[in-house]
Order: C-alpha cells, then sequence, then structure tokens
C-alpha cells in the first residue's frame, strides 16, 4: 500500500471498513511518516469526546411546544412590574370565560408571588407537578393540533391547552371527557386573529376523576370536535 | 390601512420572547436531549432547559456578543444545572441520613467545560462539507459507506473530507491554543 495520507482520516476516527483498516495497520507498520500523522490526529479524538453526540441535533424538540409555553411564562412572570390583569387575556389570545378565568387567576397568583428578579435562578423553575400527563395531536383531517398537559388536583383536573391551526371567529369548547363518556367543560373561547396564526394557550379545570380521563377535546360550540387528545 | 405614528395598542412582549423562541427552534431538540441522557428523567430535563433558557435569557448581552458557539454556551449552562442539582440534593442528603443517593444516570465523560466549548465552536467554523463528514463519521458512528450514502457522495470523497476536517480542526486549535499541536 503507498502512502494514502487521505484514509487516515478515516482510519483514526474508527470508520475504515475492516479489511481497509488491516490495510493501513500494515502500511503503518513499516512507515514512520504515516504513524506519525495518525498519533498527531488520535490527539484530536480525545478533544472531540468532550463534544456530546447531542450537540449536532438541530431545531426544536418532538412534542416540545408545551416545554416553550411553560418557560415563556415563566420568563413573563420573572419581568414582572406590569399591570398583569390587562396583560394575560391578551398574552393568552383568549376571551377568557368562566372556568378558564379561575385558571387564569391561579397563574396570575403566581406570576406575582414575591421574589420577580431577585429570585435565585434555582428557585425559578416551574416543575412539573407529579402525576402530570402530557399528550399532543395533530388531526391530519382539519389540521388543528393540541398540546395538552393534564395535572391531577384532589379528585378533579388541571389543565393546561396549546391549540393551533383554529381559523379566527370560531367559538370553541375545551372539554374533559372520562372515561365514562361524561363530557365536563374546562374553558370556551372564541379564537381571534392572532390565536388562529400564533395559537391560543388555555388554563382550565374540570371536575373529573384524574384517574378517569379519557381525553381532553376541541369542540365548537356548534358540536363540532377540532381535535382530541386521549390521555 | 395604517396611519402614520399610530400603531394599534399589543400586548407588549417580555423583552426577549424573541430570542428564547428562536434559541428553542435552533438548539431545544439538542438540549434537551443532552439533559435526557444527563438525568435519565425527561421532565428533570425538560425543568433543565427551562432554566437554561431562562439564564441564557439573562445573559441575553453576552450570548449575542457573538464570541463562541452559543450551541456550546448552552450545553454547557445544561451541564452545569445537572452538576448543581446533583451536588445539592447530595448535600441535603447527606444531612438527612439518607442513603440511596444515586449520581446522575449517566456521568458526562467531558471534565473540562472549556475545553468542549472551545472543540464545539473549532468544528462550528469548519466548512459545511467538513463538519458533515466528521458529524456523520464521529458523532453518529457511521462507516465510510454509510455516510458516503447519507451525503450522496461516493467514499472517496468521504474519505479525504474526513482527513482535511481533521487537519483543518488541528490547525484551527493550535492557533487557539486549546493544547493541540506544538
Amino acid at each position: 500500500m503507498e502512502h494514502d495520507h487521505e484514509a487516515l482520516g478515516a482510519y483514526t476516527l474508527g470508520a475504515l471498513a475492516p479489511d481497509e483498516a488491516r490495510a493501513v495497520d500494515a502500511h503503518l507498520a513499516e512507515c514512520a511518516d504515516c504513524r506519525r500523522e495518525v498519533a498527531e490526529l488520535t490527539e484530536l479524538r480525545g478533544m472531540l469526546d468532550s463534544v456530546p453526540p447531542e450537540a449536532f441535533l438541530d431545531g426544536p424538540p418532538d412534542d416540545g411546544e408545551l416545554l416553550l409555553q411553560r418557560t415563556l411564562r415563566q420568563m413573563r412572570a420573572k419581568q414582572g412590574g406590569q399591570p398583569r390583569l390587562a396583560r394575560f387575556p391578551a398574552a393568552a389570545g383568549v376571551v377568557v370565560i368562566a372556568l378558564a378565568a379561575l385558571g387564569a387567576g391561579v397563574l396570575l397568583g403566581r406570576q406575582t408571588a414575591p421574589g420577580g428578579e431577585a429570585q435565585g435562578p434555582q428557585s425559578s423553575v416551574v416543575q412539573a407537578p407529579p402525576g402530570t400527563r402530557n399528550g399532543e395531536v395533530t388531526n391530519p383531517a382539519n389540521g388543528v393540533s393540541m398540546a395538552v398537559s393534564l395535572t391531577p388536583a384532589t379528585g378533579w383536573v388541571r389543565v393546561h391547552a396549546v391549540i393551533r391551526g383554529i381559523p379566527a371567529g370560531k367559538p370553541c369548547q375545551l372539554l374533559v371527557v372520562s372515561q365514562d363518556g361524561n363530557t365536563v367543560l374546562a374553558g370556551s373561547w372564541l379564537v381571534s386573529d392572532k390565536g388562529a396564526r400564533d395559537g391560543t394557550s388555555l388554563d382550565g379545570s374540570a371536575l373529573v376523576d384524574p384517574n378517569k380521563v379519557s381525553s381532553v377535546d376541541v369542540v365548537t360550540t356548534a358540536g363540532e370536535e377540532l381535535v382530541s387528545v386521549s390521555i | 390601512m395604517t396611519i402614520p405614528g399610530w400603531w394599534p395598542r399589543r400586548r407588549q412582549k417580555a423583552h426577549g420572547e424573541d430570542l428564547v423562541r428562536s434559541l428553542y427552534a435552533e438548539h431545544g431538540k439538542s438540549l434537551l436531549a443532552y439533559a435526557t441522557r444527563l438525568t435519565n428523567d425527561r421532565a428533570a430535563a425538560e425543568d433543565i432547559v427551562q432554566e437554561t433558557l431562562l439564564r441564557a435569557w439573562k445573559h441575553a448581552d453576552a450570548l449575542k456578543s457573538g464570541q463562541g458557539s452559543v450551541r456550546g454556551w448552552l450545553l454547557t449552562v445544561a451541564r452545569n444545572i445537572v452538576t448543581d442539582r446533583y451536588r445539592a440534593k447530595a448535600a441535603r442528603a447527606a444531612e438527612v441520613g439518607e442513603q440511596d443517593q444515586q449520581a446522575p444516570a449517566q456521568r458526562d465523560h467531558a471534565e473540562d467545560v472549556v475545553n468542549s466549548m472551545v472543540v464545539l465552536d473549532a468544528i462550528e467554523r469548519l466548512s459545511q462539507e467538513h463538519r458533515d463528514v466528521l458529524v456523520q463519521l464521529y458523532y453518529r458512528g457511521h462507516t465510510v459507506g454509510e455516510t458516503a450514502a447519507v451525503l450522496g457522495v461516493p467514499p472517496g470523497t468521504v474519505k479525504s473530507r474526513s482527513y482535511y476536517a481533521l487537519r483543518a480542526l488541528r490547525a484551527d486549535m493550535s492557533e487557539t491554543g486549546a493544547g493541540v499541536g506544538r
């Protein structure tokens, strides 16, 4: 074998086919130049090893919408100082009615908790409560998608949902469906222009046993089912 | 029609929200996969990602200065948070005399934080062609033949590119004083 320097890169990285690697081995046994070169390149491997392989994945996580929304909520909460009552409904892009308002109240309470910017970074993370279940579905028929997070309370559930792909102007309801077929309203809203464009984020609650939730559905007030996430 | 000087009243975005959105869109998968491996726990990993992004938001100026790899910064911060939490947990456990403290499921092999950032930085400075071959061959563990198929180039090209990629990397890191070469 001749001095095939170009094969030494793949050789060093351990990527040559076995027979090719053997050929390089045989050549190295009698070529000091190439041995020196391999030694130099091998030094690099230690450095390459310091970079985790995950460093070469691109894009957002799969099913990652809820995590992003949670992070953005946390940011807004930490920003502090702004009048929240005026901001929140607009921020969520929804008209908050009835039970959904309760969810908003819970969120507002958390946002205005003392600390704000002064909080240490360690204490700032919103932990997903134990037992939280997540689901994400896109309805291929109409392109409507929902990412939902269901947190059990004692005998009832909190629901956080991010819904995309519904045209502006549709009156919608968020329903929690139990295994025995009962549906409980967790909130309702009218899709805004912004909601149609960027999605709508909702917090609600429903009196359904956390162990008996079958699905979370979005249904128009006319009864048209837009998307359903099985839990 | 928009009347000049008039702008519809809009929700005031949290300052830096666009930054966090774009970081998430570009690096979210990488961060979450890394944090998941370190913690072996999806929920914990999501918390790590969230905290990392919040720190990026707080340190936006440093991040935007254009020095070094943004992804390297994020991954390093994520790993530091994992390490800090593990230490905090171990300290608390020692106080109350708990047993069975488990180390994070998989310790990261990178001990030298600065080093990994410098290396990632250098890899990002490689040409796209060199970087692709290096990532396929080394970080994805593909053979020359598999890489050739993935990238749609002849095996000989994969070999030569991998060789010149390593040489370029070595030259780059010698310049930046990362401890390779003379």
